[in-house]
């Protein structure tokens, strides 16, 4: 569809640049969920899911502007809008992708600007709802950054094998990254209960080894990110522990706690190696599945992390019904440094007893920390290839802790279940 | 009488034949530099995996979506229905992987996209090819 004010935003992104305007040709479409989800439980999960209900968690809407400015360059414009990554109250218009590209042969392409990292299997896609039959991609696995677009430079080679295709995409660029902290107490005047925002600049890169034949898509992948937090800002790699008495002591989880020293760094260091597949069977059935391992060394303080789920679907006319199981865990270190501190308390006895005890829950609020699995079943109904209706019932259970719940103040969220209801509705045009 | 039959006979034979041309004749037109292409190729052309045979730069065309014409083309060679093929492109275009080939609706303007375009792919039926112009695949 070639629109003039196609043109124009495009021509804004672009600049001055020197094809004649008659020859380019622009393509403009757009994209929308609309979505709602309920819980059963108070607090909120996922950061706007409670038993209150939500449009906020999976709506979405986005407009795409494609130029074919030769026969080999084209340039691309993504805008989106959908909630802020640094703040629960905002809808946040941003620019999800803005590059070049140029495919000299068959084989290469090369794209220059504001793309997606193929972290996941539905990296580029996921905030499109009709291309896949999930009302919600599983967040267990698609929850490892809160923004995977980055500017920079991405090179794809595909060679021929088989029926299919083999691809290695290379990439490296840079990004912001937000990070969530929920604190659960209030102490004035010191902490307000809610969320605290922290953002990274992040520089990354990345390989992608995939095969595609037919529908079937196999891929292995490898990212590594470091990012640098904003504002001059450190965190800390650990949080050493105050003995007091025998048996009795604190973990340091600021410098304000006499210690000897929280030790801090400006940055961390993310490397995430993930596998996937998205295989057709017999009978119309599909089998999808993901699995991502995350390493950050040279702290305690991470999220590192094992995550993946599998699911089973099966096409019946304009049906798809699945079942997904999901899981997120962080590693031993990370959940035991967690507990630790979490459960630590001085006895009441202890000068600033009560300051200490909250103390110690605050710095487990900076720790992120998971171990949860949800079981999901649900369908799509496909009312046309740009039009599609979703239904889920999910379960998820909440086994140590998970950082994607906002535990109430003075509560801890263990061994507990979340049932999710959600509905919604998916369009192209 | 004889002579009666033979041309009832003759008759319908023409009314079969063209009736088989009109129901299977989705007939694939281009550029007669692409005279070797297969459809396999083809398939690739309109799912855009290729964009070039043998050095030159090939530009495809679709009849409009829901059309006649492009179900049969879609089924025949690229072996999908309309909501699939449109569901494949969904995901090509928002992965930053390109755009489908434009839509053209009718047969003249598809002709006149062959024979004004170096490299031009379209597909027309049968009957509305004329001369002049290269039949690629049929």
């Amino acid at each position: 569809m070639k629109t003039r004010w196609g043109a124009l935003l495009l021509a804004a992104w672009i600049g001055p640049v020197a094809v004649p305007a008659a020859a380019v040709e622009f393509s403009v479409s757009g994209f929308g969920t609309a979505g709602y989800a309920r819980s059963n439980q108070a607090y909120t999960y996922q950061r706007f899911i409670d038993d209150s209900g939500t449009f906020w968690r999976d709506t979405v809407a986005g407009l795409q502007v494609d130029a074919g400015l030769t026969d080999t360059f084209g340039a691309t414009v993504q805008f989106k809008l959908a909630p802020a990554t640094n703040s629960d109250d905002q809808f946040k218009g941003t620019v999800s992708w803005a590059f070049l590209s140029w495919r000299p042969t068959n084989d290469w392409l090369i794209r220059v600007g504001k793309s997606r990292a193929p972290l996941y299997l539905y990296s580029e896609t996921k905030d499109v709802g009709v291309t896949y039959d999930f009302a919600r991609l599983p967040t267990e696995m698609y929850s490892i950054v809160s923004n995977d677009d980055y500017t920079g430079l991405s090179v794809i080679k595909n060679w021929a094998v088989g029926e299919g295709d083999l691809s290695l995409q290379g990439y490296v660029g840079r990004g912001d990254v937000d990070f969530r902290f929920w604190i659960r107490d209030n102490i004035p005047p010191i902490q307000r209960a809610g969320p605290i925002f922290q953002g990274e600049d992040v520089k990354a890169g990345g390989l992608l080894l995939s095969y595609r034949q037919t529908d079937d898509v196999y891929r292995i992948s490898a990212f590594r990110g470091t990012g640098k937090l904003k504002n001059g800002l450190r965190a800390p790699t650990t949080y050493p522990f105050v003995a007091l008495a025998p048996g009795i002591g604190y973990y340091q989880v600021t410098d304000s706690l006499p210690g000897p020293g929280v030790p801090t760094t400006d940055s961390f260091t993310l490397t995430v190696v993930a596998v996937g597949a998205d295989v057709g069977l017999d009978a119309g059935f599909r089998v999808i599945g993901e699995f991502a391992r995350s390493f950050v060394p040279n702290t305690d303080v991470s999220i590192a992390s094992t995550r993946g789920y599998a699911a089973l679907l099966k096409q019946i006319d304009n049906w798809t019904p699945y079942v997904v199981y999901a899981f997120l865990r962080s590693t031993p270190e990370v959940r035991s440094l967690y507990n630790r501190v979490n459960y630590n308390t001085v006895p009441g006895f202890i000068p600033g007893a009560a300051l200490i005890n909250a103390s110690q829950r605050t710095g487990a609020d900076y720790l992120f920390s998971w171990d949860q699995h949800s079981w999901s079943m649900g369908t799509s109904y496909s009312f046309s290839a740009t039009s599609k209706f979703k239904v889920e019932y999910m379960r998820t259970h909440i086994g140590q802790m998970s950082s994607l719940v906002d535990a109430p103040s003075g509560g801890n969220i263990r061994d507990q279940n979340i049932n999710v209801f959600s509905l919604s509705y998916n369009f192209l045009f | 009488m004889r002579g009666t039959s033979l041309r009832t006979l003759l008759v319908a034979l023409t009314l079969i034949a063209g009736d088989a041309s009109a129901a299977g004749g989705v007939v694939v037109i281009g550029d007669a530099r692409l005279a070797r292409l297969d459809a396999p190729m083809l398939e690739k052309i309109y799912l855009g995996r290729v964009i070039e045979v043998d050095g030159i730069r090939v530009t495809a065309v679709n009849a409009s979506s829901g059309s006649a014409i492009r179900n049969r083309f879609l089924q025949t060679y690229i072996r999908k229905d309309d909501d699939s093929y449109t569901g494949y492109w969904s995901v090509r275009r928002y992965s930053g992987l390109g755009v489908p080939p434009r839509e053209l609706s009718g047969s003249t303007e598809v002709i006149d996209f062959v024979k004004s375009t170096p490299g031009a792919i379209g597909y027309i039926d049968e009957a509305d090819v004329p001369p002049g112009v290269s039949v690629l695949l049929k």
